[in-house]
């Protein structure tokens, strides 16, 4: 073996005692190669983990059904076939039994060329031809939540040597894969039993396609598992709650994605991106605690708390990009970073309500969270002006104007100096931050915060009104000129933080939903949501007007006649980025309630039935993809299934517990949901036959909650 | 220290045929005696030649019958056609493009469908390109149907691999196959700007072309396009004599020459059908006794 991988070598364990899990980790490196690990649990069972790049390693979780000492060890297996020793034994003492899954018995099976099956399970496939194509699956009687698929070898047969495992909603016509189960080059389980965790996938159908038999035949015998009732449940079409859910399987936890770093808080590089967890930079931090806080994954929250509490903010007080930088992508300060991080630790708090956490402190500087977050507000309120009622992005290269930076996501539009966007941001933070007081005893400052959050409300509802076109403008330059693009990502969260008034929400939803046309521009009434998933940025092309007010990158993405991003070439312009559809539902349900809503929230589902929105097409004249943002580095995308928890249901989470103020559709009797507060799971129910909130323990260390499904409600737990 | 400028190139020696459809159904058909094109192999003989050739041709089945149950290979990655999510990235000389089912002789699967709009003077090439997960592999394939007639206007193949080192490599490919690897025949490799040397791609048939690796790598230039976030890593990976570095992306290039007719025309098609990457033979190492 070569020097270079025993020098490269780290074989490590880390036991960390998860709710009902627990989880070991390996880590090697084949040269430069992709690929993935398998786990075996020294009960019987293995488990591959998803597919890494070079000298990445990989967790995976483990229910152990029996008591008893277990052997655990791992080996390591590259694209081209190269397979490792089995490496890293350890000992495993499980003490009490984890609770098996149900096996599922189906309804009927279905087989393709070369594929053989039957009502138990055991499925074989034959071919001469060298890509078959081979497969086999079952059915089941109604839509399922799937725990895990088993695959266990059968007596003098091969096991399939490439496969891919498939989920069908619609009896057979089409499948889809899961990415994280097409692999190649799998080696012979010797007698273990495959298992393939499926972290709760809502499907009808399931099976397994083998592209290539190397030796002319395999066979296994497949089980499919039941998981615990779904994440997320309503009183609707089991199509409906299976979208709902799998949308979150894709872009909330992205448990079933290939995760190249080993991480879910990374994005995949091409081919291979998919959803993302979260991303750890100041930016996305709001994000991530919106999708990380309140899930059952124990690790990612402790990764987000750990996260937050590290979080580098400078000597005066402005939030870093990343640990390495104050500027996003090394380029440019973005003046929302400080709003943004007051927003993520208020919303993690009101999940995890520890009172430890505001004392936590960051592991390179020793200062605790709480001193963080005021030096972050005093950035805001002093450096950036904002204690004279409205945000100021005071960096001179930020000055909003066509030579300008740009000063937020939103990086090829040259925000800065007075930006709507970031107000609205810092609106909102203002309150939260006048809430983090006050749940640490500085009722003063709370009362000053939320004093100083109306005189910011008031004033940018006047300031970046445009009265003509009546909705905000992005931004007022250092020049005091007025740029405007009909930004749909400024007055969806302008309408959902609360900025707007009724009167400007009215206008700007009007505008938006084509019942009042602006003339002129280049996306109006239907075609702002030609994408169907999400309506467009900017209703005028980046390049309409001169000088442009855009970051081209370099001439990479540059707009105007003849250049390379014509309107509808670039997620920024005309294309699409998913995430903004989680305020837009909020600011529909705001607007014309639930119903009106759920015509949008369905069309969503509809398209993601489609292709799970796993689309991120080429520009055929440039050449260039990034025409969509939903997959790859875009962990924001799962914000859009929580439209059903946070607006749907209503729920808030609060330190004392929750407020919870449904607003179900009208053919709703119910909506479900599982969270976890401070780890805790809790069910809660809004239903139209409680007339009253209950809060008993559900027998297994948590709680169902049941809300009527009118009024407001606080919870205490 | 062994690196790719000092490795000495080696004439690869013709392997048995596996037992793929794309490739064997091609390797056992004659060449016509007039030359190559409508033949499907890729060169261009005299009658003497062809005949030679011929009996190559006849003997090498021979032996590849005899060894063909003694080599099957390791293909790891085949499947590169999913249009949704836009594996390949095309340069803005392709007029339209599309995955599509419904190929000429296809021999399963989807494949590209590339329509190229080839301009006057400047516009003489469309190049795609395509990242995939790192593979260290030994040989690759990829299978053509060029239905652009031959007097509408050659074209010619360029074949690009990007190492994970980030260096990108011209790379010789051989057509229908291993065969006829000589230098005469093999499919290389414009100049930028320059005229086009080497073999036209035939038109009419599908054409497999492989090259190994590292032996058919003609030359080594410049560093590749680094996505935001994935940094060249330099001379990390080295290239041993049992391993080639792992690709990370292709690039396939058809180009045609200065005085091409092809500017304006219509809804004249390449189709690449598959992409095979060959692995070294799966190293199964002793299992520790648990």
């Amino acid at each position: 073996m070569n020097k270079k991988f025993w020098l490269l070598l780290i074989g490590l364990f880390a036991v960390s005692a998860v709710f009902a899990e627990t989880e070991f980790s390996a880590i090697y490196d084949h040269g430069g190669e992709y690929h993935y690990y398998i786990f075996d649990w020294g009960d019987g069972t293995e488990t591959p983990s998803t597919m890494v790049e070079e000298g990445c390693g990989a967790f995976e979780s483990h229910a152990f059904l029996k008591a008893g000492t277990f052997p655990v060890s791992w080996r390591s297996v590259s694209l081209s076939g190269e397979i490792t020793e089995w490496r890293g034994a350890a000992t495993h003492e499980q003490k009490t039994a984890e609770t098996a899954p149900a096996r599922i018995v189906p309804a009927s099976y279905l087989v393709g060329p070369g594929g053989k099956a039957d009502i138990s399970g055991n499925l074989s496939f034959v071919a001469d031809e060298d890509y078959p194509m081979a497969w086999a699956g079952f059915i089941f009687s109604k839509v399922t939540a799937l725990d895990a698929v088993a695959l266990t070898a059968q007596k003098d047969v091969p096991f399939p040597e490439e496969f891919r495992l498939e989920y069908c909603m619609d009896d057979g016509k089409t499948w889809r894969q899961i990415p994280r189960y097409a692999l190649n080059s799998y080696p012979n389980p010797e007698g273990r039993t495959v298992m393939l965790p499926l972290h709760g996938l809502a499907a009808k159908g399931i099976r397994l396609l083998c592209p290539r038999l190397p030796e002319g035949k395999a066979a296994v015998k497949m089980e499919a598992f039941r998981g615990e009732s779904m994440l997320f449940e309503a009183d609707a079409p089991e199509e409906f709650n299976a979208a709902l859910n799998n949308m979150w399987l894709v872009y909330g936890s992205a448990e079933n994605e290939i995760h190249l770093k080993g991480s879910s808080w990374w994005d995949s590089r091409r081919p291979n991106e998919g959803g993302v967890l979260a991303y750890p930079g100041a930016e996305w931090s709001e994000w991530a605690s919106l999708q990380v806080s309140w899930i059952s994954l124990k690790k990612e929250r402790e990764a987000l708390k750990n996260n937050l509490r590290d979080m580098t903010v400078g000597t005066d007080g402005f939030v870093w990009a990343c640990e390495a930088d104050p500027r996003h992508l090394f380029h440019a300060k973005h003046a929302v970073n400080n709003p943004t991080y007051i927003l993520a630790l208020h919303r993690y708090f009101a999940w995890n309500p520890d009172p430890a956490f505001w004392q936590a402190k960051d592991k390179k500087t020793g200062e605790t969270v709480l001193s963080k977050a005021r030096r972050t507000m005093e950035f805001c309120l002093n450096d950036l002006k904002g204690k004279d009622g409205l945000l100021v992005i005071t960096f001179p290269e930020n000055d909003g104007t066509a030579d300008g930076w740009a000063s937020n996501y939103w990086d090829a539009w040259l925000f800065g100096y007075k930006s709507a966007y970031a107000n609205s941001f810092f609106y909102s933070s203002l309150n939260a931050m006048a809430d983090i007081e006050e749940w640490n005893g500085r009722l003063d400052k709370a009362e000053e915060y939320r004093k100083l959050a109306g005189q910011v409300r008031e004033n940018a509802q006047k300031e970046f009104w445009d009265t003509t076109k009546e909705r905000f403008i992005g931004c007022i330059d250092k020049n005091g000129k007025k740029h405007d693009y009909g930004f749909t990502f400024v007055n969806f969260p302008a309408i959902a933080y609360g900025l707007a008034s009724d009167e400007q929400t009215d206008a700007i939803m009007k505008w938006l939903t084509g019942e009042r046309i602006i003339r002129g521009e280049n996306a109006t009434g239907e075609n702002i949501y030609r994408w169907k998933f999400a309506a467009v940025p900017n209703t005028v092309d980046a390049g309409a007007i001169e000088p442009h007010w855009w970051e081209d990158w370099n001439g990479a993405i540059s707009v105007g006649p003849g250049g390379k991003v014509p309107y509808e070439g670039n997620c920024q312009n005309g294309g699409a980025i998913f995430y903004i559809s989680y305020y837009d539902l909020l600011a529909r349900l705001q607007w014309r309630g639930p119903d009106f809503a759920m015509q949008f929230f369905n069309q969503i589902l509809d398209e993601f039935k489609q292709d799970e929105l796993r689309r991120n097409p080429v520009n055929v004249k440039t050449g260039m993809a990034g025409i969509f943002g939903i997959i790859g580095p875009f962990p924001e995308s799962g914000n859009v299934p929580l439209f059903y928890l946070h607006g749907l249901m209503g729920v808030k989470p609060v330190p004392e517990g929750f407020e919870i103020t449904p607003k179900l559709p009208e053919a709703w009797k119910f909506a479900k949901a599982t969270v976890h507060r401070n780890g805790q799971p809790v069910h809660i129910t809004c239903s139209r036959a409680a007339n009253e909130v209950s809060v008993k323990p559900d027998g297994r260390g948590g709680f169902e909650v049941t809300v009527p499904a009118s009024g407001s409600h606080c919870i205490k737990m | 220290m062994m690196t790719l400028e000092n490795l000495p190139i080696q004439i690869p020696q013709p392997t048995p045929a596996s037992g793929h459809p794309s490739r064997g159904g091609e390797l056992l058909k004659s060449p016509p005696a007039e030359g190559c094109r409508d033949g499907g192999v890729g060169f261009l003989a005299t009658a003497a030649q062809s005949l030679n050739a011929l009996k190559k041709l006849v003997l090498l089945c021979a032996v590849s019958t005899a060894l063909s149950s003694s080599a099957a290979e390791n293909i790891i990655y085949y499947s590169l056609f999913n249009e949704s999510i836009g594996w390949w990235q095309p340069s803005d000389a392709a007029k339209s493009w599309e995955v599509s089912g419904e190929i000429p002789d296809s021999t399963g699967g989807k494949a590209l469908k590339i329509i190229p709009k080839f301009g006057t003077g400047t516009d003489r090439r469309i190049m795609m390109l395509c990242q995939i997960p790192f593979i260290r592999a030994h040989k690759i394939r990829v299978r053509l149907w060029n239905a652009i007639p031959a007097d509408a206007g050659e074209i010619y193949l360029r074949f690009e691999i990007v190492d994970a080192n980030n260096k990108v490599h011209m790379v010789k490919m051989y057509g229908n196959t291993e065969a006829f690897r000589t230098p005469e025949r093999k499919t290389v490799k414009p100049v930028w700007g320059k005229d086009v040397e080497g073999s036209p791609v035939p038109s009419g048939k599908w054409i497999t072309y492989e090259a190994e690796l590292p032996q058919d790598i003609d030359y080594v230039y410049g560093e590749g396009f680094i996505d935001v976030g994935y940094f060249a890593p330099g001379d990390r990976y080295k290239i041993t004599p049992e391993r080639m570095i792992p690709i990370k992306q292709i690039t396939i290039s058809l180009d045609t020459t200065p005085d091409n007719r092809l500017s304006g025309s219509e809804g004249l098609a390449v189709y690449i059908d598959r992409v095979e990457f060959v692995g070294y033979e799966k190293q199964k190492q002793v299992a520790e006794s648990k």
